[in-house]
């Protein structure tokens, strides 16, 4: 069975996404670190959290991710797991991955901050992570901030609260939510199920 | 109570209702996820009796239900709340707690921020009741609301106690009242009994609607009342 590594950079409870992910036929592994694992079939970028605190925590190993992120391994970047892919964030100081170019900026001051709760996705673009998954689908969210990238043909699918942000961005073999797939329930779960179909291959 | 789903009339532990049409707990938590639930409401009433617990069928749920949780009933302690999230709970509803021990209430949402927080103003002839609804507070709804958003407090959940488990209809009175407060979301509860209820709550601006009774004596079904809201 693929195994797939959730980094834990300290950032909230990973039990749920732990779940999540076993439950759509995945070994999963909690660590700090891809460096010391012989096998890493996947990486997921947790959490709910500050950028700062992440950025830090994932300083030492962000070549490493870089590395196998170049060499086609599948990552999915969830929430905060998102927002770090790119470079940085209005939240605070701090680096994330660079594997996108743009930052991260706070919603509307015009709408309640968190965006916590449930929201619809506009697809813009197909995508095997998005198969069977109907435009308008309903999903859970819970931020205060999303990336703008600065090229728009990663962004799957868009989303509106206050404003128009990118929900969803698909390249390659890098994918992120801004909502959590593990709290979206039969939705979140096909979801991931597609993602777990593009690690097993 | 005792690993089952229960109703009760107006909080009375003697009118418990034992309801398994759909299965244990853990089966029919996944029914509602699979009609399409947004949230699911959990209420320890062992724990908020002070007379046992059902924590570990509240981890077996959250071990097999992919949706946002909110749990309530028993939860004293910051070490409460931490266990409670450590599962993967979301939310944690008190009652209790920010009433007698408010210094606790700050210490949780400074740890864990006060998205985690839903306060519960269950109330009965003006005043709130806590523990279990055994023990009456001097305080009423409003007072509690400015108290509490003067702490920090966003969500807050409103039960009548007296329409609670009786499919009456809810108090939209005291629900449309804070609903006007702006920046804090109001959590319906207790009397819901038809389709029409839901659209009186939506329309005095109610956040969310906690449906208990009323589906359990299938008056209406889940999928019902998700197609006259458009899903959240």
């Amino acid at each position: 069975m693929p195994e797939l590594v959730i980094l834990d950079y300290g950032v909230g409870n990973l039990f749920s996404l732990k779940n999540s992910l076993e439950e759509v036929g995945l070994t999963v592994r909690i660590n700090e670190s891809i460096k010391q694992l012989n096998k890493v079939d996947a990486v997921v970028l947790p959490g709910v959290g500050h950028f700062t605190a992440a950025a830090r925590k994932l300083e030492s190993i962000s070549q490493s991710i870089t590395n196998i992120v170049a060499n086609g391994t599948p990552l999915l970047g969830i929430c905060l797991g998102l927002q770090l892919l790119f470079q940085e964030s209005d939240e605070g100081p701090g680096c994330g991955l660079g594997i996108f170019k743009g930052k991260n900026v706070r919603l509307s001051e015009s709408v309640k901050v968190p965006h916590m709760g449930w929201n619809n996705l506009k697809i813009l673009k197909q995508n095997e992570i998005l198969e069977d998954i109907d435009d308008d689908s309903f999903v859970y969210f819970v931020h205060s901030l999303y990336p703008v990238p600065i090229e728009k043909k990663i962004i799957a699918t868009e989303t509106e609260y206050g404003e128009t942000f990118a929900s969803m961005i698909a390249h390659k073999n890098v994918f992120g939510t801004q909502f959590h797939p593990e709290k979206s329930g039969p939705i979140g779960l096909k979801i991931l199920n597609n993602f777990a179909k593009i690690v097993k291959r | 109570m005792n690993g089952r789903i229960v109703r009760l009339s107006r909080g009375d532990p003697n009118t418990a209702k034992i309801y398994a049409q759909f299965g244990g707990p853990i089966k029919t938590a996944q029914k509602w996820q699979e009609d399409g639930a947004k949230k699911l409401h959990i209420i320890d009433l062992d724990a908020a009796l002070g007379s046992g617990d059902n924590r570990s069928i509240i981890s077996e749920i959250a071990e097999n239900i992919t949706l946002p949780l909110q749990v309530g009933g028993g939860i004293r302690t910051v070490k409460d709340v931490e266990h409670l999230l450590s599962l993967g709970i979301d939310q944690v509803i008190l009652g209790a707690l920010p009433f007698n021990d408010p210094f606790a209430l700050n210490k949780i949402q400074k740890q864990f921020g006060s998205d985690v927080v839903i306060v519960a103003l269950d109330n009965k002839n003006g005043k709130i009741m806590i523990e279990g609804w055994k023990t009456k507070t001097m305080m009423s709804v409003r007072d509690s609301l400015n108290k509490f958003i003067e702490m920090g407090i966003k969500s807050f959940l409103i039960t009548s106690i007296i329409k609670d488990g009786t499919l009456s209809g809810p108090d939209l009175e005291t629900l449309g009242e804070a609903s006007r407060i702006p920046e804090t979301k109001i959590i319906a509860a207790g009397g819901i009994g038809q389709l029409d209820d839901l659209i009186e709550l939506n329309k005095i601006g109610v956040d969310s609607a906690v449906i208990g009774k009323a589906l359990y004596e299938e008056r209406f079904t889940l999928k019902e009342a998700l197609s006259q809201f458009g899903g959240t």
